[in-house]
């Protein structure tokens, strides 16, 4: 199963970390892990408040883990990037609770 | 940020190492050579087997590699011996 834990603070994202497998089919044929995946790293590849290169994010990535955290306060835009990044999570989680299971801290 | 997207990053790798099963050798084509009432020449094999699935009988003889060849030119017969033995003899055709 994957966990996804989303952390935010009066409403304002923190962090996000994801871990685990989805065990939906074989490596390759997995659907439900490529839904995340992709839910996950292409909506990170929408964020713009790093693109100066000023270190807003501290991310880290490996197979079966995926850690975000932002390290100053974010943009209205990357706000809305990440709450779409977690509404389509959301939207994966409710249907494949056997697969996907979403937490709010 | 540009991420590369690994779209199988939740994906579970169990069970996708390779197996080193997969081979297998040609069949070996045993079995019986002649019918039943068949003639044959000497020197014909007459069963291919591993072991004594089938025992020479009369005429006949056991090879190196437990086939079954005839002695003489003649006629072939499977035989029952006991209760669950078998065997093939070859017999000579009155002229």
């Amino acid at each position: 199963m994957i966990k996804v834990a989303l952390t935010t603070h009066n409403n304002h994202f923190v962090s996000l970390l994801v871990t685990g497998h989805a065990n939906a089919g074989e490596y390759g044929q997995d659907i439900v892990c490529a839904g995340v995946s992709l839910a996950v790293q292409g909506g990170c590849n929408a964020l713009k408040d790093d693109e100066d290169g000023e270190g807003v994010y501290e991310l880290e990535r490996r197979e079966g883990y995926f850690f975000l955290k932002a390290k100053k306060e974010l943009s209205s835009h990357d706000e809305i990037v990440i709450e779409t990044i977690i509404a389509q999570i959301s939207s994966i989680a409710e249907q494949y609770p056997k697969s996907v299971k979403l937490e709010r801290k | 940020m540009k991420l590369y997207i690994d779209i199988q990053l939740f994906a579970s790798k169990k069970g996708v190492s390779s197996t080193k099963n997969g081979r297998d050798s040609a069949g070996r084509r045993l079995g019986a050579k002649v019918g039943d009432g068949q003639t044959v020449t000497a020197g014909s094999i007459l069963y291919r087997q591993r072991g004594t699935k089938i025992y020479p009988g009369a005429n006949t003889k056991r090879g190196g590699d437990d086939s079954i060849f005839a002695l003489i030119d003649g006629v072939v017969k499977f035989e029952r011996v006991g209760k669950n033995r078998k065997r093939v003899s070859v017999y000579a055709v009155e002229k």
